[in-house]
């Protein structure tokens, strides 16, 4: 019955942070602006957001996660809005949703061995019937994160490494067995070569195991490597959203076209050739107005119309939309001169 | 033949501690030339920033340079100073390990400057941009104020900034202009070499575009060399000319960026550049390295990557590879090229 339903669902999702700043230059801040999405839960996906520092993309995440209250829309986890749900649901949905986060030494207490976080949560959630059931299942879930047990049971979470902290908070994951799992930048503070690690176990979530995944990265050589969806956001607002090869291979959305001139190009022999120099874009510094397009200021094919209208999304091809009035059939991109 | 400016040998960085030696740099080699990005890169705690802040002597007790010298090898050196040894190409050379603390300071941002990791949050948050980098140039410079804040606004267009921002405080600037302030600063003085760690890290892709161009720009118009440490081997691909990787407290391979890219010797150099997820193309399930990376206390025995290495063979348990010159400049510390001429590096280089 629920293979109709989507397994998450974000409806115009906007979260307004009130009074930032001074005394004197308080502002509003549109964090989330309006974002929609769905995960479709028939099988196992992975869908990941990019965005560059302040685009919004952890507030959506703590939105989703249930962490931060919206300004207004929804979050819908299999049809029920989590903001209604009773403690009974949200306990159920909280096992569903795992979250790994950024930083994987904050997420630990400091003064229990890394052992206490596996076995709470084995007793917890009640996932064993017997203390040998679940020192195997404990053993078992660190083996396909590929840590030895001996190597990291017993000891304190400052006496692993980042890398290998977070893979301890995918053994947990992966004893939970979650519906999905909301990743916010998490191998932004491991090694290259641990990353590809990381990057490989949540693909094999998603394919042995039936585990979608929510990823929120910047960096998008690992988006790509990932597949699946991608929703490029810039200052809180979804900008393009397609399949992952589409887009990386025809970006429509000028800002997506411009992220993804700027990713080093890791051969050598294909250096950028042209400087891009001051023009270089950053984010934050773009000026915010609800009634225009996010890109306005830097955009090489700005027209009239991105000034005074915020762009809506458009299709652009099979599945693949941008919020740019390029695409717009009403407005014929003018013929630069 | 490329001329050296700097050659560091055999260096030893040690911390000391009750519970022994942290071995974090641990006989290093390495010979950088004359107006050239030399990159440095390697997983945390391989001992590439140690390394740097070495050869700028701020390694700070516990922490101890054991042994070593870098030879710092300038154009008109400073009269004043003791010259020990020559390069390559005859000159002179300063040992930055044995000079005074004087010295050193004449050496720095005249000769020699360095931009340490995060060191954009460091600026003075209520002094002006223009005021800092004045206060800076004068410090090192018998510059007046009026020449020094020309200078100031010569480097300022250098890295690409405009006039204005001599007059704004830094949280009027983004992470990427202060970045680009904090270079602009290294270069005002117009050294021979700027040491840059990790200047690149925590900034969105667009602005760490326009800093390494801006590094590149620096490397064309001032004729500086510049050593350039980060972690991130696609940026490395982008900026450098000739690369070291370091691994475990040592240098397992240096070559040219092509060279390392296109034919990496050393399994774990290899196991690097294929753990880098690639943008766009066919996907191919990427190489990890398996395994705990091993602490600077007690380092394996024999070859410090055998633990992790596919092709490890029982030498590897036992002896501690010699660097074997693959092709010339191109070296791997690694048994499988046994047959190749191992080369003493420390003799060549301490002559």
């Amino acid at each position: 019955m629920t293979t109709t339903q989507p397994l998450l669902e974000v409806t115009n999702l906007r979260k307004v942070f009130t009074g930032v700043g001074g005394l004197l230059s308080r502002r509003d801040v549109v964090a989330v602006d309006d974002i929609s999405f769905a995960l479709q839960g028939d099988q196992a996906k992975l869908i990941t957001i990019v965005g560059e520092s302040g685009s919004g993309k952890s507030t959506l995440a703590r939105c989703i996660l249930g962490l931060t209250q919206p300004t207004s829309g929804a979050v819908r986890y299999r049809g029920q809005d989590i903001q209604s749900m009773s403690k009974a649901e949200m306990h159920a949905y909280r096992r569903a949703v795992q979250p790994v986060f950024q930083d994987p030494y904050s997420t630990y207490n400091p003064f229990y061995r890394i052992d206490r976080v596996l076995n709470v949560l084995v007793r917890k959630f009640k996932l064993a019937a017997s203390p040998k059931e679940a020192k195997a299942q404990i053993d078992e879930a660190l083996r396909v994160v590929d840590l030895r047990p001996h190597d990291v049971l017993g000891r304190y979470p400052h006496q692993l490494s980042g890398g290998e902290r977070q893979r301890v908070m995918l053994a947990r994951i992966y004893l939970m067995k979650p519906r999905l799992i909301i990743a916010d930048e998490p191998i932004s503070m491991i090694d290259a070569a641990l990353r590809a690690l990381f990057l490989n176990i949540l693909l094999d979530f998603r394919d042995q195991h039936g585990i979608s995944c929510l990823f929120i990265t910047h960096n998008l050589a690992t988006a790509y490597y990932l597949g699946g969806e991608i929703m490029v956001m810039c200052r809180g607002r979804a900008i393009e959203h397609g399949a992952m090869d589409d887009v990386i291979a025809q970006p429509a959305h000028p800002y997506t076209q411009l992220l993804l001139e700027s990713v080093p190009s890791q051969d050598p022999r294909q250096r950028w050739t042209e400087k891009r120099g001051a023009n270089a874009v950053e984010a934050s510094e773009l000026r915010f107005d609800a009634n225009a397009c996010v890109f306005v200021e830097r955009c090489p094919r700005v027209m009239e119309i991105c000034r005074q209208q915020r762009p809506a999304h458009v299709p652009v091809q099979d599945g693949q939309t941008a919020a740019c009035f390029l695409y717009s059939a009403e407005v014929a991109p003018v013929p630069t001169s | 033949m490329s001329t050296h400016l700097l050659a560091a040998t055999d260096v030893r960085i040690h911390y000391h501690s009750t519970g022994g030696a942290y071995k974090v740099v641990d006989g290093v080699d390495i010979t950088v030339n004359r107006n050239e990005i030399f990159g440095l890169a390697g997983e945390s705690g391989c001992g590439k920033s140690t390394l740097v802040e070495g050869i700028m002597r701020l390694i700070r007790p516990p922490g101890k340079i054991v042994s070593g010298h870098a030879m710092f090898y300038p154009q008109q050196p400073p009269q004043s100073m003791t010259l020990h040894g020559s390069n390559n190409n005859g000159a002179a050379g300063i040992d930055l390990f044995q000079v005074s603390e004087p010295d050193l300071r004449y050496l720095r941002w005249r000769y020699i400057s360095y931009v340490p990791q995060g060191s954009m949050n460091s600026l003075n948050p209520v002094m002006r941009i223009g005021d800092q980098m004045i206060d800076v140039t004068r410090q090192h410079s018998e510059l007046s104020k009026r020449e020094a804040y020309e200078r100031v606004i010569d480097v300022l267009r250098i890295v690409g900034l405009s006039e204005r921002v001599v007059r704004s405080y830094p949280h009027e600037l983004s992470g990427g202009m202060k970045q680009r302030v904090i270079i602009a600063m290294a270069v005002t003085l117009n050294p021979q070499l700027i040491v840059a760690d990790e200047p690149t890290t925590a900034l969105d892709v667009n602005v760490q575009r326009a800093v390494l161009e801006t590094i590149a720009e620096i490397k064309q118009r001032t004729g500086a060399t510049i050593i350039f440490v980060s972690h991130d081997m696609a940026v490395h691909a982008e900026l450098v000319d000739r690369l070291a990787i370091m691994y475990a407290g040592e240098v397992v391979e240096v070559g040219t960026v092509y060279e390392i890219f296109e034919t990496p010797k050393h399994p774990y150099s290899q196991r690097l550049i294929g753990s880098i997820p690639q943008l766009g193309g066919q996907r191919t399930r990427l190489e990890s390295i398996t395994g705990i990376a091993p602490s600077p206390i007690a380092w394996p025995q024999g070859c410090r990557f055998h633990p992790r290495c596919p092709h490890a063979m029982d030498i590897c348990k036992q002896v501690a590879p010699p660097a074997f010159e693959i092709s010339p400049g191109h070296r791997a510390a690694c048994h499988l090229y046994s047959e190749a001429q191992p080369i003493q590096l420390h003799e060549a280089a301490a002559r």
